[in-house]
């Protein structure tokens, strides 16, 4: 086969490829990567921890190790509760005053290990064992250490893709925990966040906590997302803007938990 | 020699996104899969380079949440970037051919991914960068990972591994 044959043959290949898998017929395939990978994953991805752990801190031996692990993930869960707890009192609090009328939600949580992370030098995203089999959703938003990191933005039966909230693709409806203004909050390139549509009257100061709205209800509200870092409003602009520090440690995940 | 290929391929791409791509944010993190793909670009022919442009850009396609396609393209244009660069530039499996073209390589990943990024956040370039100066870093650490992988290389002879 001459070479020039051989181009045409792959991107004809590449052009069948693509036409597969927007049609869905190549989720076979693409379903035998993902769980012939996932194992293997999980046992490179344990020895990347293990050599995160080992490079931060010297006393993580053992089972001060496991028990570290657990203490996360109850703190995790903690965490969680407690910013639920307080946006649902005072959401209580508020139809109690108009309504008279009481909501109870159900939320359930599932623990996921972070398989790979995205190839991409730009994107923030992770891949996670859990998958449709487990419950989860597209949507679903994904926490660690108590604050949001995330949402579920692809799933297997076997493994989930997580839209990280600093990436650049991802934007999510939040809100100024302080004031209640509501805006959107973006991922930057370089592991940022942006909160933006916040209208120009509304107060917005430095170390204000930014949760989730809630709105389009997608998502609990209450979720902590970060703290307000730096104010940009402009006389002339419609809405103001504030750099988000992320409250989660993004740069070291490993477990997760995904509420569905 | 095939059989250590096919079996270094996919230890090398479970260890780069499992592991390495988890320091992403320390930005000299180098891109193995990359310089191994430049390495058999390098000593093998179009046909089997080719192939694995294929194998190795359809696995990152399916693990990562960039736009389905964009890995199995850019390999599919280095394997035939790297091969006119053999025919006019030098057919030898030199040192310079393989720094050459892992760094240009590395560099052209970043400008497809930096240009997906742009359209994303509504086709300002402008946002991209400040970012791209620390990602010149991952270029020179993928380069320099050339200095490992060489002798390894060598030292395995790869010929043409489908003809053995």
């Amino acid at each position: 086969m001459n070479k020039k044959k051989l181009i045409i043959t792959a991107i004809s290949c590449f052009m069948l490829i693509l036409v597969l898998h927007y049609t869905g017929l190549s989720k076979g395939p693409e379903r035998v990567i993902k769980t012939v990978f996932s194992p293997i994953g999980i046992f490179f991805s344990g020895i990347g921890e293990n050599f995160k752990s080992y490079s931060t801190a010297v006393s993580t031996i053992g089972d001060l190790q496991k028990d570290n692990q657990k203490l996360k993930n109850k703190i995790s869960t903690l965490m969680t509760e407690i910013s639920t707890m307080e946006e649902a009192k005072k959401e209580n609090d508020n139809l109690k005053k108009l309504l008279k009328f009481t909501q109870t939600t159900k939320v359930n949580y599932i623990s996921a290990e972070v398989i790979f992370y995205d190839p991409s030098n730009l994107r923030q995203a992770i891949m996670i064992n859990r998958g449709s089999k487990d419950g989860i959703k597209n949507g679903n938003p994904v926490i660690s250490e108590g604050y949001i990191i995330g949402r579920i933005s692809e799933v297997s039966e076997t493994s989930s893709k997580v839209l990280l909230t600093i990436d650049p693709d991802s934007i999510l409806p939040a809100a100024v925990q302080a004031t209640s203004s509501t805006g959107l909050i973006k991922g930057q390139i370089g592991f940022g966040l942006l909160l933006d549509n916040i209208p120009q009257g509304e107060k917005i100061i430095k170390g204000d906590i930014v949760i989730t709205s809630g709105l389009g209800g997608e998502m609990p509200r209450g979720l902590i997302i970060g703290t307000i870092d730096e104010v940009n409003s402009r006389d002339n602009g419609i809405y103001q803007q504030a750099r988000v520090r992320p409250a989660a440690n993004l740069k070291n995940l490993r477990q997760v938990l995904i509420l569905y | 020699m095939k059989y250590i290929i096919a079996l270094s391929l996919p230890i090398i791409i479970l260890f780069q996104l499992s592991l390495l791509e988890g320091f992403k944010y320390l930005h000299f993190i180098p891109n193995l899969i990359l310089v191994f793909f430049v390495f058999l670009a390098v000593y093998m022919d179009l046909k089997n380079s080719v192939i694995y442009a294929f194998i190795i850009g359809l696995t990152l396609d399916t693990l990562s949440i960039n736009t389905f396609g964009i890995y199995s393209a850019f390999y599919i244009l280095m394997a035939i970037i790297i091969d006119f660069i053999k025919k006019y530039i030098g057919t030898a499996k030199s040192f310079s051919l393989v720094l050459i073209s892992t760094a240009l390589s590395s560099l052209l990943l970043i400008v497809i991914e930096s240009l997906i990024i742009s359209s994303l956040k509504g086709s300002n370039i402008g946002v991209i960068m400040p970012i791209i100066s620390s990602l010149f870093l991952r270029v020179v650490s993928s380069t320099m990972t050339v200095f490992i992988f060489y002798p390894i290389f060598n030292s395995i002879n790869i010929k043409n591994p489908t003809y053995e």
